[in-house]
């Protein structure tokens, strides 16, 4: 017999009810009018969070993000972003601006040189202490 | 002359005995293989390697991060994963489980597979404007691009290895088949039938026929809740179905980025073809060549991908959103067990590791 978890089972219903009314005010208006779906992982606060939550979360969830941290760099993300436009995603010119910069400052390669000079800064500072 | 006796009687017992020694060699290698389902996970860094008999995790290779297609080379010993993070083909030693190398490829990578020789693996780009990478895997060289005028998300083999076939998006027609000894387009099929970018071609499964030609084609086309037909000799649909329909709150409400079924595959013995259906969190199974409904089995959620145990005994249906391998048992069409691996498993593939 099928072994199935009860537990992994969606409330479908209420998923696709939500879904819908989620949807309808971005498909009637074709504006991003802020932040109403779950990304699903925690993001970073700043400008460009709202734009991307609104913008992708009404197809999919965004937990995929951090499997690409350090690898991408602006012009990859905004590769994807366009990519993911013509797919259906509502953003003008410059919320794909927004969103393309907020991806490369928090998950592209960006993040990687970031976090390098932390910790250049940080061995810095110890060796002062020492 | 009873030393000549003597003599010959010794050769004779040595190449009995070395006879016997080369007999046990034989044995003990046959009994070293292993088949091994390859998961992939597209949200993650590893890979899952599943005895395809007892059903367990056995290795995990580490190091591709958004991994997307896998191959294997014929004689087992390496592995081939695309990285959409990377933009690299990934070359693994099965006896270290290690990346040896990373190919640089024209743009972020989708599906990919190998020619029956092993020389060449094509890498569909998935990234604009598409096509097909070719890596020569004697150099490891990303050697040719293949054109199609289409952003490339599967490409296949066929069974006897004369021809490359991609699925596609975006362009005028969505399947082309290629010529593996020229790499020249032999036909396409399937034109847009609007311009929105996921419109197009998504998995293909292949029945051979007595002599081992590609005889069909089951196609997957965007939002078709079933499989297409096509005869390849003749190069036409000749039927189109539709999987069964359950109850909407039964259903898994999506997104299924317009593809509602996704996963098909025809397992090695021939006899059954199986549909993946991300709608119904199911997996179903039709006769061949009658394509005949043998009927359906409950898997995880968002099943996306199928393959089969070498003795077509296993199916293992990757749930690409419940992150778990759904091991089916053929005759029994039931789940047997289900597995839990990475992030967003999707393609897997079957091989034998020596």
């Amino acid at each position: 017999m099928p072994n199935t978890d009860p537990r992994k089972r969606p409330d479908i219903r209420r998923r696709l009810m939500t879904a819908l009314l989620l949807c309808l005010p971005v498909m009637v208006t074709g504006q991003v009018t802020g932040e109403r779906h779950d990304p699903g992982i925690d993001l970073p606060e700043d400008d460009g969070r709202a734009r991307l939550v609104a913008a992708c979360t009404a197809c999919h969830d965004l937990t995929g993000l951090p499997a690409y941290r350090n690898y991408w760099n602006r012009d990859r993300w905004r590769s994807m972003v366009d990519s993911m436009v013509e797919n259906g995603a509502p953003l003008d010119e410059a919320g794909r601006q927004v969103v393309t910069e907020y991806l490369a400052r928090h998950f592209g390669t960006a993040t990687q040189a970031s976090e390098e000079q932390e910790k250049r800064t940080e061995e810095g500072t110890n060796e002062q202490q020492e | 002359m009873s030393n000549r006796n003597n003599v010959r009687a010794s050769r004779h017992i040595l190449q009995r005995g070395l006879m016997c020694l080369a007999a046990l060699a034989t044995v003990t290698a046959v009994q070293a293989e292993q088949a091994l389902v390859v998961q992939t996970n597209s949200r993650d860094d590893i890979i899952h390697l599943i005895d395809a008999d007892s059903h367990e995790i056995v290795d995990i290779i580490e190091g591709v991060p958004v991994n997307h297609g896998a191959a294997a080379a014929p004689d087992g010993s390496r592995l081939y994963f695309s990285s959409e993070a990377k933009y690299t083909l990934d070359v693994v030693d099965t006896a270290t489980l290690s990346v040896t190398d990373e190919i640089p490829l024209s743009g972020r990578p989708n599906n990919i597979s190998i020619s029956n020789d092993g020389h060449h693996v094509y890498v569909g780009i998935m990234e604009a404007p598409g096509g097909i990478d070719v890596i020569d895997t004697r150099t490891l060289e990303n050697v040719r691009h293949i054109e199609t005028q289409s952003r490339v998300h599967n490409t296949f083999v066929t069974p006897d290895g004369r021809h490359l076939v991609a699925g596609t998006f975006g362009g005028d027609r969505n399947l082309d088949v290629f010529s593996t000894e020229t790499e020249e387009l032999v036909f396409s099929m399937y034109p847009k039938r609007d311009e929105t970018q996921l419109e197009g071609i998504r998995p293909i499964a292949f029945e051979t026929d007595d002599e081992g030609n590609t005889a069909r084609m089951f196609v997957q086309i965007s939002d078709l809740h079933g499989f297409a037909v096509v005869d390849f000799e003749t190069r036409e649909e000749v039927d189109r179905i539709e999987l069964p329909s359950i109850p909407e709150d039964e259903r898994d409400p999506g997104p299924y980025t317009r593809a509602p079924a996704h996963g098909i595959g025809v397992a090695p013995d021939q006899q059954t073809l199986w549909v993946c259906s991300r709608m119904n969190g199911r997996v179903y199974a039709y006769s061949l060549p009658e394509l005949e409904y043998l009927g359906g089995v409950e898997v995880g959620s968002h099943p996306d991908w199928i393959t089969f145990s070498p003795d077509s005994r296993y199916a293992f249906a990757a749930n690409g959103h419940s992150n778990d391998v759904s091991v089916i048992d053929i005759a029994a069409m039931s789940e047997v067990t289900r597995i839990d691996v990475g992030d967003a498993p999707k393609r897997n593939i079957t091989f034998i590791r020596p």
